[in-house]
């Protein structure tokens, strides 16, 4: 059973989440939604174990209702382009709350069919959610590989080889 | 000049943005970002993250610690 505090965060927090999302949403190119991750979100990754691309078979499912329950004051985010799923991603502030995580972002594998880059719609919402919750920093955990850690570089983001994720201040 | 920007950003965090501030930002940077998702080539596959469990990922942050 959740506490009293932990339902009054997660309370304060989708409200925060909603209003990032919100203005997210019309910073973008129309043809992409954001949205909240939903049961139909999940489902729709379960096709992503069909690419040949894809290095680890994440279980959003599993993974998100645990992250869901353990973590309160979470980023979530799906990405829509014309009604396909084309990426999901959870974070969630530091410990002590100067920064945001990106925890696990995947966007759709491309042998399963064409997407936009999504990258710079992801990473918009994660730095308006951390202007909303006073992070001064957003940190890209555990890149799958080079070639997506040079992208991150690519965006301002600088890798710290002592905890494997990327670091951008936020001015 | 950089310090003084990360100077000022850093007592606007400590005070808090307003949402018509952090509206402003979005549509800026949401401009910036677009303008380099033109000039890279985002690979076919993308993906960050553990395959740690969310026991060990809370216990990563506490590494960290800050």
């Amino acid at each position: 059973m959740l506490l009293p505090s932990r339902i009054d965060a997660e309370q304060r927090y989708k409200k925060i989440r909603r209003t990032a999302l919100e203005i997210a949403q019309n910073s973008i190119d129309e043809r992409f939604v954001l949205k909240k991750i939903t049961s139909e979100a999940l489902d729709a990754t379960i096709l992503w174990d069909n690419s040949d691309l894809r290095k680890y078979n994440w279980d959003w499912k599993n993974k998100y209702s645990a992250y869901r329950i353990r973590y309160p004051k979470r980023f979530e985010v799906a990405l829509w382009e014309h009604k396909t799923l084309v990426a999901i991603s959870l974070g969630r502030p530091t410990y002590n709350a100067t920064g945001l995580r990106l925890d696990i972002v995947e966007a759709m594998p491309r042998d399963l069919g064409e997407r936009s880059n999504v990258f710079d719609t992801i990473i918009l919402a994660y730095e308006i959610y951390a202007r909303m919750v006073n992070a001064g920093h957003i940190r890209i955990m555990n890149p799958v590989n080079d070639k997506v850690k040079s992208l991150y570089e690519k965006y301002g983001y600088s890798y710290v080889a002592k905890g494997d994720y990327l670091r951008r201040d936020l001015l | 000049m950089a310090n003084n920007i990360k100077q000022l950003a850093k007592a606007r965090q400590k005070k808090g943005w307003t949402q018509k501030e952090i509206e402003e930002f979005a549509k800026r940077r949401s401009a910036e970002l677009k303008k380099i998702s033109q000039e890279v080539e985002e690979p076919d596959y993308l993906a960050s993250g553990t395959q740690k469990t969310i026991e060990e990922i809370g216990r990563d942050d506490k590494e960290t610690n800050d």
